[in-house]
């Protein structure tokens, strides 16, 4: 009998490992709040262009309203030559649309379009998200790098409030504070925490322990509607004065969720399979249309989605109203607003 | 390519900086000894694009060689600022594999395979020794992009899904992170000083473990005879193994020193080092591979050993930083004992 090792070519203890070179650890506690301090970046150089300009320059947008479908709906036709465009945000009077030529981690246009076909174009160091403040008369800005921007829609003045690095959710609530995830790192955010950023203080605070929070609504009653990717799959949970309670369960593989504004209406897309609907507490959940990306009109009676190179919008039991060739968004919507 | 890199005045609030001192200096201990992770993918060509910036201070990073740089841009091959993993760029739907043998306690399949802008398809692998590593940007799971569930047990090397471009993201690349747990949190570590993330193509990962063998007691062999050896292997890492082709092949060949020429080399040997390619034309992970080789008797009689090891001919050897050595015991008697 031998006395050979019997282990010849696999791991070895740990202990044995090489120990050149120490290891510098990137110490950040995921689980603190990132928040940062305003910084003294100076504002982003604003370009104003009236309709004629911007139609000369083939970067025309328009903006369309349909009351005979939806009071909220807008269609932005973006007639542009250059990039395509998406639409980041809709002021809540349907009135300004906040378009980018493209998401873009180092450096992307900003255009506020007005309904009179005028715009006030910026220069943003990346664009990840936007969303109007209720009033519509500022909008928060989430950059490449994942900092928090307020920009004024009135003259495009931009302002740095927080380094972050945020992304996702992002909601401006009536008293100026901002809803928004703070995540371990923008290239992969497997830590999403939902905060509430306070710009007068500044401060931010945890709104939820859910640890990957994809998105969040802000409800008619003032409660939050959090949904929080789970290992198990995603879920729905409601913040309200009195505690957090669970709304949905949406299992795994369910994505893009949108919550109407009295949390009576739930739709979410499964990747390549359609849109679902759900009406909690006692509803089922039932495939409802092909397509992708659903978003929920406010008053939760009809959703628009991406299907077939446009945006359609529908009925809740899948029944195709409308069609529109490029974008259509509801007003008041932030992240929810860019399939 | 990964996030370009952004000027920040403060990455982490004030009241979090005592914190986050306080876990840099635990974790460097803790980072120690991660020799045993390999890297997380086969493709020879895939080199690292940006590693991690080891300074979180804004606009200034350090990087994996040791240099610092101020001036905030991206410096391909090197890092980025505030970048938080290493990124390789490949070829979307490249296998991926686990970095090291662990759980997988999370992941995401549901966006698109390019769908930019998002929170990205990724999966998280918690491992015994306390580390998790992190594989993001996933293809979609439809796609076929993830092929793991939570809380399967996961051995290193095994395919975890597919390369794409979901979440933020400009190019398909895999970003992969390495964490620690300390406490509530899981900190980041930098493991390329440790040559962990090697551009070397050839690093991949070839892992196995020893089975059993035709004697495994000493073999003795009557001078001038040649007698039959067999071993097995079990293939614990996440590459099939073939029997033909180059580079690439597994091989038992001599070893310490590497490749020397055999006393005991019979006339079934394809080489002087080399005793014999793996019997079956493909080993599937988890298989087990066995190598057959005629062992013939030296010349003078006596005890001897005779050292072999595993190798991928033309990439490497297994296990290449911290080989125990297999060796079979070898008596040669005269014909007439």
């Amino acid at each position: 009998m031998s006395v050979r090792p019997r282990t010849p070519v696999h791991n070895r203890p740990r202990g044995a490992l090489r120990r050149a070179g120490v290891l510098a650890p990137l110490a950040i506690a995921l689980a603190v709040v990132a928040a940062g301090v305003a910084s003294a970046e100076p504002p982003a150089a604003v370009t104003a262009l009236t309709a004629t300009d911007a139609a000369r320059a083939g970067v025309a947008i328009s903006l369309f309203r349909h009351p005979e479908l939806d009071p909220g709906l807008v269609e932005v036709q973006l007639a542009g030559t250059t990039a395509p465009g998406r639409v980041l945000a809709v002021a809540p009077d349907g009135a300004t649309a906040a378009v980018t030529d493209r998401i873009d981690l180092v450096q992307a246009t900003l255009s506020l379009a007005r309904k009179d076909g005028s715009q006030l174009r910026l220069g943003m160091p990346g664009l990840l998200a936007a969303a109007f403040a209720p009033d519509g008369s500022w909008l928060a800005v989430i950059d490449g790098a994942g900092a928090l921007w307020r920009v004024i829609a009135a003259s495009g003045a931009a302002a740095r409030l927080a380094d972050g690095p945020f992304l996702g959710p992002l909601t401006v609530e009536p008293d100026g504070t901002v809803l928004l995830a703070a995540v371990s790192s923008v290239e992969a955010p497997f830590i999403s925490r939902l905060v509430r950023f306070d710009p007068a203080a500044p401060s931010v605070s945890r709104l939820s322990e859910d640890k990957l929070v994809y998105g969040s609504t802000l409800l008619a009653d003032g409660s939050i509607a959090v949904i929080a990717h789970e290992p198990a799959g995603m879920v729905v949970n409601l913040l309200t004065p009195a505690g957090t309670r669970r709304l949905a369960d949406l299992g795994p593989g369910a994505i893009h969720v949108s919550v109407s504004s009295d949390a009576g209406r739930i739709a979410w897309e499964r990747h390549g399979d359609g849109v679902y609907l759900l009406e909690p507490p006692t509803g089922s959940a039932r495939r409802i249309a092909s397509g992708s990306h659903p978003r929920l009109s406010t008053d939760g009676k009809s959703l628009l989605v991406v299907d077939g190179g446009g945006t359609v919008l529908l009925g809740l039991d899948g029944s195709r109203l409308a069609r529109f060739s490029g974008h259509a968004a509801f007003a008041g919507c932030g992240w929810g607003c860019r399939p | 390519m990964g996030v370009p890199a952004m000027t920040r005045l403060a990455r982490v609030a004030t009241t979090s900086v005592l914190a986050a001192i306080a876990i840099l200096l635990v974790g460097a201990g803790a980072a120690l000894a991660i020799g045993d992770y390999t890297l997380p993918y086969y493709s020879p060509g895939v080199t690292l694009s940006y590693g991690v910036d080891r300074d979180p201070r804004p606009g200034v990073q350090l990087d994996w060689t040791g240099h610092t740089w101020n001036d905030g841009t991206p410096h391909w091959g090197r890092v980025y600022d505030n970048h938080t993993g290493a990124d390789y760029p490949m070829a979307l739907r490249t296998q991926l594999a686990a970095a090291k043998g662990g759980i997988v306690v999370d992941l995401e399949g549901g966006f698109g395979t390019q769908e930019f802008g998002e929170f990205g398809n990724f999966v998280q692998v918690r491992h015994a020794d306390g580390r998790h590593t992190l594989y993001y940007h996933l293809a979609s799971a439809v796609d076929g992009g993830i092929v793991v569930a939570v809380n399967q047990a996961v051995s290193a090397g095994q395919w975890l899904g597919l390369s794409g471009c979901s979440g933020i993201c400009n190019g398909p690349h895999l970003h992969f992170e390495l964490l620690v747990e300390q406490g509530q949190n899981l900190v980041w570590v930098d493991p390329l000083p440790a040559r962990l993330y090697t551009t070397w193509p050839p690093r991949v990962p070839f892992l196995a473990s020893y089975v059993r063998e035709s004697n495994p007691g000493t073999e003795v062999i009557q001078r001038g005879r040649t007698i039959t050896h067999w071993v097995e292997f079990r293939n614990v890492g996440g590459r099939t193994w073939r029997s033909a082709g180059y580079p690439g092949r597994i091989a038992l060949g001599t070893w310490n020193p590497a490749k020397h020429a055999s006393r005991f080399r019979a006339s079934d040997w394809p080489s002087s080092w080399l005793a014999t390619p793996v019997d079956h034309a493909a080993v599937s992970p988890n298989g087990t591979g066995r190598f057959t080789f005629g062992l013939r008797g030296a010349a003078s009689p006596g005890s001897y050993r005779e050292t072999f090891n595993l190798i991928s001919e033309g990439l490497r050897w297994f296990d290449h930083g911290h080989l125990g050595g297999y060796y079979i015991p070898i008596v040669v008697t005269n014909l007439t004992e």
